[in-house]
């Protein structure tokens, strides 16, 4: 899980990645000093918690992947079974939502068959 | 699909509305094409002039505010550059404060920032930087009505009037705000300052007795109820373009009132080309503006979680301005663009990308508004 995060950290457009369990724990992370770790853990868990719960009451099915676009930066939530993985991101930077998704895609082998504990 | 067109109907009513007062259509057409006309020629001067008396007589025609703010931000640009220009060669104080009343004019509140943390980092000691600093968090704050932005902004004023405790507009930009979220002695308390710094101000002082008023009976106000208040329901008790100069600070409407019954019908041909099942327009406080698709109460409280946690993500993480919010999965794409006072949402098919359902999104809020204003012309 470390590589992926820091394998992510190396595309210039990443300002920080995380992976968050669903009860908005932080399980690992590759981010810059300059973002607060525990205040994006937060924000991301709102999100899910949020879209998740009025997916539900909706009766749609769980969401893949939120996108929250700014002036500024892009905040990236992609579900990956227990936990989900957070990019923090530069603006503009859609063309590499493939880079994302592939790190997700690790994620979820792993995942799944991983309890938190052993993280 | 069938709602949509059921929708379209609504819309052919609309424009026979336009065709029962064709001598007045003929009139406003050609206004709106001699002023493009002249736009497209460079003669901005002459295409303002045509534009203003236009709206004279069609005061919310759309099209001729149009080019009124084409040339007037045409006009700004090349003063913006000009401003930028000075700032790279010397840390101007005069320049400073230009480019960030005219970013501010422009409602560019992101590059007033940027320009005014810059002021202040290089003028820490000076009154006017705080002044300026609260300003642009204050223009912040009318947006989206977020208690941090008030907070910064009341941080300013307060050094600022530390620094110097005669500057009139410390107090009554405090004054203003506490106004807006329905704080009248706070407010009164203020202008009360600026009338023993300033006793001839005879608009303020009326504009206290009035406040003095309604203030009812002595007591503490408390702001940060009233600002925790303002933020949960979208919503300031009193617009701050009531207050005597308070214009600039009017709360953002994006253009205007959405029309319920124009944004249904502008909704349909873009709910068509882009194969949008579901779409709603939400008001301050989760207001349900307009609707459209199946299970639209489940929609609208949905569309309204979502436009509510992401605009605190997108503030809290400091992102600037948020543009636009999507969630996918197999139920489709389901993206939110604020607009203004509003927010839309749309749920449509993976198969549609997230720019085209936004980039649709903000045509239907821009034709229904545009449409609603010549309507009542």
């Amino acid at each position: 899980m470390e590589a992926v995060l820091e394998r992510l950290s190396h595309e210039a457009w990443v300002r920080g990645s995380m992976i968050v369990s669903y009860e908005g724990m932080v399980v690992m992370d590759n981010v810059s000093a300059e973002l607060d770790r525990e205040a994006v853990a937060a924000l991301a868990s709102d999100l899910v918690t949020e879209a998740s719960a009025g997916l539900e009451e909706s009766g749609m099915e769980p969401f893949t992947r939120i996108v929250l676009t700014a002036t500024a930066g892009e905040l990236v939530v992609v579900g990956c079974g227990q936990v989900y993985l957070v990019v923090i991101a530069a603006a503009g930077s859609e063309a590499f939502y493939i880079e994302i998704d592939s790190a997700a895609r690790q994620l979820r082998r792993l995942a799944p068959t991983t309890s938190l504990r052993e993280l | 699909m069938k709602l949509f067109k059921k929708l379209l109907g609504g819309g052919r009513k609309d424009r026979s509305a336009a065709e029962a007062a064709p001598q007045l259509a003929r009139e406003l057409e050609s206004l709106v094409a001699e002023a493009e006309r002249l736009v497209a020629a460079g003669r901005h001067e002459e295409a303002l002039h045509v534009a203003e008396q236009g709206l004279k007589r069609f005061p919310a025609a759309a099209r001729l505010r149009s080019v009124v703010r084409y040339v007037r931000r045409a006009g700004a640009n090349k003063r913006l550059v000009e401003l930028k220009r000075v700032l790279d060669e010397r840390k101007d104080e005069r320049a400073y404060k230009e480019l960030i009343s005219l970013h501010l004019d422009l409602n560019n509140k992101d590059q007033a920032l940027e320009v005014a943390t810059g002021y202040l980092e290089e003028f820490p000691q000076q009154p006017d930087a705080n002044i300026l600093m609260g300003e642009v968090f204050l223009a912040r704050y009318f947006g989206e009505l977020f208690a941090r932005d008030a907070w910064s902004a009341i941080e300013h004023f307060e050094r600022a009037l530390e620094l110097n405790p005669s500057t009139i507009r410390g107090h009554v930009l405090l004054a203003l705000l506490y106004y807006a979220i329905g704080a009248p002695r706070g407010a009164a308390g203020e202008i009360g300052v600026v009338l023993e710094l300033d006793p001839n101000n005879q608009r303020l002082a009326e504009f206290r007795e009035k406040l003095l008023e309604v203030a009812g009976p002595e007591g503490e106000e408390d702001v940060e109820f009233l600002l925790d208040y303002a933020q949960d329901h979208q919503e300031v008790p009193n617009d701050p373009a009531d207050f005597p100069g308070g214009k600039r600070f009017s709360l953002e409407n994006g253009g205007g009132a959405l029309s319920p019954k124009l944004f249904a019908a502008a909704a349909a041909g873009i709910g068509r080309r882009l194969r949008i099942e579901q779409l709603a327009a939400i008001g301050t406080g989760g207001r349900p503006l307009a609707v459209a698709g199946e299970n639209k109460e489940s929609f609208v409280k949905l569309a309204c979680r979502l436009d509510a946690s992401s605009r605190r993500a997108g503030r809290h993480m400091n992102f600037g301005t948020m543009r636009r919010f999507m969630v996918e999965g197999k139920f489709g794409r389901m993206v939110l663009v604020p607009a203004g006072n509003c927010a839309v949402a749309a749920r449509a098919p993976r198969s549609v990308s997230t720019e085209r359902i936004a980039e649709g999104l903000e045509m239907v809020v821009t034709a229904s508004r545009a449409e609603n204003g010549e309507e009542e012309a």
